[in-house]
């Protein structure tokens, strides 16, 4: 009765409590006993064979059945096996002890109490990936006490110092770092840490096995189960290539910026989306912004000069943003601090990401007042230049016209007075006039004046000469300039044709190489190689037989040609002298007015052009000729 | 057969005036001559204004023009004498001491009927005012019709 009741009270409590309780037959396998836990995992198994109900796809006896562990071969219980194991049927990892008891027939069973430790298993799973993650981290882990001795080192952390962890647990940092650096840089952040902050600072640290390195160093207050810090958590990382590459970085920014100011020069981004713009420092000065300015496409035209706002907005818009054009433009803004005027060059390309419309405009922003001012006082001096060669050319035009009027009247008249006195004389001719009075007539009319008329009408020539040479040379530039490509080569081969006779009266040759074209009014250009190959030939020595040579050659958007001759050259000071109106080397020997070469200089500046001389006096000389192409 | 038409010098320079009114009745021309000194002289005879002589009707009238005078320019003068429908008809022939190209194209444009350069040296001179007279006898000079 009370055996009864034992075993009924005994029944109660196993099937109370959460462990799995089963008994079984070592020979059988048959399962004798389970326990309400037991059976809300498995079922009723009582009566069923162990390996079949408890574990799944067993065909017999498990492998790892502790039977043999918990009895000897001569049936002798051997105690409590104690193992861990994850069951096949519900995967759920438990905490068994299996040992042999004597059944209530007197038999020996099998007895397993089994505790389900997945809970503790999966947290124990967790950790062990958390160590895993700690131990192979590149970064420096370690764990202190308040007293600043070590608790936990990962690997990184003792390679770093060249230790094993039963060198470094159980020492104090002190050990590690010395004194003087532990006092003055370790100490005051872990005791910041250790009053519940976290703590982040950088350092250079010294190691026994490596150069010198740039941390990055975090202390977090280690905190145990009751939110009381415990200790420190250290993590180190080496930023030595960073603070070299910010370093760098930071250099190569300050010499840009530097490169900026010297060029005055600023960069800038426009985010189109926003139609915010972002800029450099420079761009500040330029604008004379500070960093409150609002940067959108208004605070842009604010800067702009109220003259140019309209047009630099269609630009923005239509070039663009629209046709998506290069930004490229000159205008004038006014600096907002000191409200100057200035002129700024702004240039700038769009950035297209994967779509069709761009997202931003990255460019520059370039003060060019100073060249700008230049400009405009170039030009200006240029437009005076050209009124006053204007004028200078109508002057001479006029007053070389009109003094002919002049002239006409000096010889005409020194004719008619001429005639009239002859017309005296023949009244005084008469025979009432003495012998003694006619002599002396006949020698006035006959020598004096006739002597007088002649050198009146040669000065009254020569004057007419030179006002006709003006006259021409002022002419050659009030026509119009009719610019066009021309075929050099016909136009040389046309001359030398047109001045066969003089060449073959000299007995001289002339030679054309393939000729560059050049662009130009064809009557001018004509004009201009005409009267050099006339000089040319003009100027040829008497002793040798004349060659006159043409050659060119293009060079940066230039024809050059060159005329040369085995003349009798010109004296190296008389090179410039040549070009100068009415010059002429040697006025006895030669016709003309001295005029050839200056009709020459005209032509060229009238083409932009250069002219040159190379020459050697009794060898010959080289003319060479530099007009545009194109 | 109509009377010999008249000549009308416009010349402000008072020796050329002088040389080519020679040179002109030395080459045979003997028609009346009246020289003015300048544009405006010319226009208002022409034109019948101010208190000088005025051009006088069933007269021929043949205009010998200088360009460069004060006050009124030859070209001027040509310009107002083509432009009216009744002295259209005047040959108007240019003589002058130039030889622009340009200036003797807007001559010819405005419709001159000839073009004398008077050239530097008394032969030449001569000679041209010879070919002038030539040129003025053998001109049909038409009678300008009464108002």
């Amino acid at each position: 009765m009370i055996k009864e009741h034992m075993q009924n009270s005994l029944s109660e409590i196993l099937d109370n409590i959460e462990v799995l309780v089963y008994v079984a037959d070592f020979k059988t396998y048959e399962i004798l006993y389970v326990n309400k836990y037991a059976r809300t995992l498995f079922g009723d198994i009582r009566g069923k064979i162990c390996w079949q109900s408890l574990q799944a796809e067993q065909d017999g006896p498990c492998s790892f059945c502790t039977n043999d562990k918990i009895i000897t071969a001569e049936g002798r219980p051997t105690g409590v096996y104690h193992w861990e194991f994850q069951n096949t049927v519900t995967g759920r990892w438990f905490d068994i002890r299996d040992s042999a008891i004597a059944w209530h027939d007197g038999r020996m069973v099998r007895l397993e109490v089994a505790t389900d430790i997945t809970k503790r298993k999966a947290a124990e799973e967790e950790l062990h990936r958390y160590e895993h993650i700690v131990a192979n981290s590149t970064d420096m882990m370690a764990l202190l006490d308040k007293k600043f001795v070590y608790l936990a080192a990962n690997k990184a952390y003792l390679k770093a110092f060249d230790l094993t962890p039963d060198k470094l647990i159980g020492y104090s940092a002190v050990d590690v770092f010395g004194k003087v650096f532990f006092e003055t840089v370790i100490k005051p952040n872990a005791q910041r840490c250790l009053s519940g902050e976290h703590v982040n600072y950088q350092s250079w640290f010294e190691f026994p096995a490596s150069q010198p390195k740039y941390m990055d160093i975090n202390y977090y207050p280690y905190l145990g189960p009751d939110d009381m810090v415990k200790g420190i958590v250290v993590n180190g990382r080496d930023i030595s290539e960073r603070k070299q590459t910010d370093e760098r970085l930071k250099e190569s920014e300050s010499k840009l910026s530097e490169a900026q100011k010297i060029a005055q020069l600023g960069h800038y981004v426009f985010d189109i989306k926003t139609s915010m713009w972002r800029n450099s420092d420079e761009l500040d000065d330029i604008f004379g912004i500070d960093e409150n300015y609002k940067r959108d496409v208004n605070g842009w035209l604010h800067i702009i000069h109220p003259d140019y706002r309209e047009t630099m907005l269609n630009y923005l818009q239509e070039n663009v943003l629209t046709q998506h054009q290069k930004f490229d433009k000159e205008y004038k803004i006014i600096n907002c601090k000191s409200g100057q005027e200035r002129w700024v060059h702004g240039l700038g390309y769009l950035k297209f990401g994967n779509s069709s419309d761009p997202l931003e405009m990255v460019g520059t922003i370039q003060d060019i007042t100073e060249r700008k001012q230049q400009e405009i006082e170039r030009e200006l001096l240029h437009k005076e230049l050209k009124q006053k060669n204007r004028e200078l050319e109508q002057i001479v035009y006029i007053t070389s016209h009109d003094l002919r009027a002049p002239l006409v009247n000096i010889d005409g008249y020194s004719r008619e007075v001429g005639r009239l006195l002859k017309e005296l004389f023949t009244i005084l001719e008469r025979d009432e006039i003495s012998a003694e009075v006619k002599e002396k007539v006949d020698l006035i009319v006959k020598k004096n004046i006739a002597i007088a008329e002649n050198h009146i009408s040669t000065s009254v020539s020569k004057m007419n000469a030179l006002l006709s040479g003006l006259l021409q040379i002022s002419r050659i530039g009030r026509f119009e300039i009719n610019k066009e490509k021309l075929d050099m080569n016909e136009i040389i081969s046309d001359i030398v044709d047109t001045v066969k006779y003089q060449v073959e009266k000299a007995g001289a040759k002339v030679e054309i190489s393939e000729l560059p074209s050049c662009t130009g009014d064809n009557n001018l250009i004509n004009q201009l190689f005409s009267n050099i190959i006339e000089n040319a030939l003009k100027y040829l020595d008497p002793e040798r037989p004349g060659i006159i040579r043409f050659s060119g050659r293009t060079e940066n958007g230039s024809s050059v040609y060159c005329i040369e001759d085995n003349g009798i050259g010109i004296p190296p000071d008389h090179k410039e002298k040549i070009f100068e109106i009415f010059y002429q080397l040697k006025p006895k020997q030669s016709a003309g007015e001295g005029l050839g070469l200056t009709i020459v200089m005209k032509v060229i500046n009238i083409h932009h052009g250069k002219i040159w001389v190379e020459s050697e006096p009794g060898t010959g000389s080289k003319f060479y000729v530099s007009l545009p192409n194109g | 057969m109509t009377k010999e038409p008249v000549i009308i010098l416009a010349e402000d320079d008072a020796g050329h005036a002088g040389l080519i009114i020679n040179s002109l009745k030395r080459s045979g021309i003997t028609n009346t001559l009246l020289h003015f000194e300048d544009g405006e002289d010319t226009l208002n005879f022409l034109f019948r204004r101010g208190d000088g002589p005025h051009r006088e009707d069933g007269v021929s009238y043949i205009l010998l023009l200088d360009i460069r005078m004060p006050v009124i320019d030859g070209i001027e003068v040509m310009r107002q004498v083509k432009q009216d429908e009744e002295l259209s008809e005047i040959p108007i022939i240019m003589v002058t001491t130039t030889e622009d190209p340009v200036e003797m194209a807007r001559c010819w444009n405005l419709g001159c009927h000839n073009y004398f350069v008077k050239p530097v040296g008394f032969e030449k001179f001569s000679q041209t005012m010879e070919q002038l007279g030539k040129y003025i006898n053998d001109v049909i000079i038409p009678e300008i019709a009464n108002q």
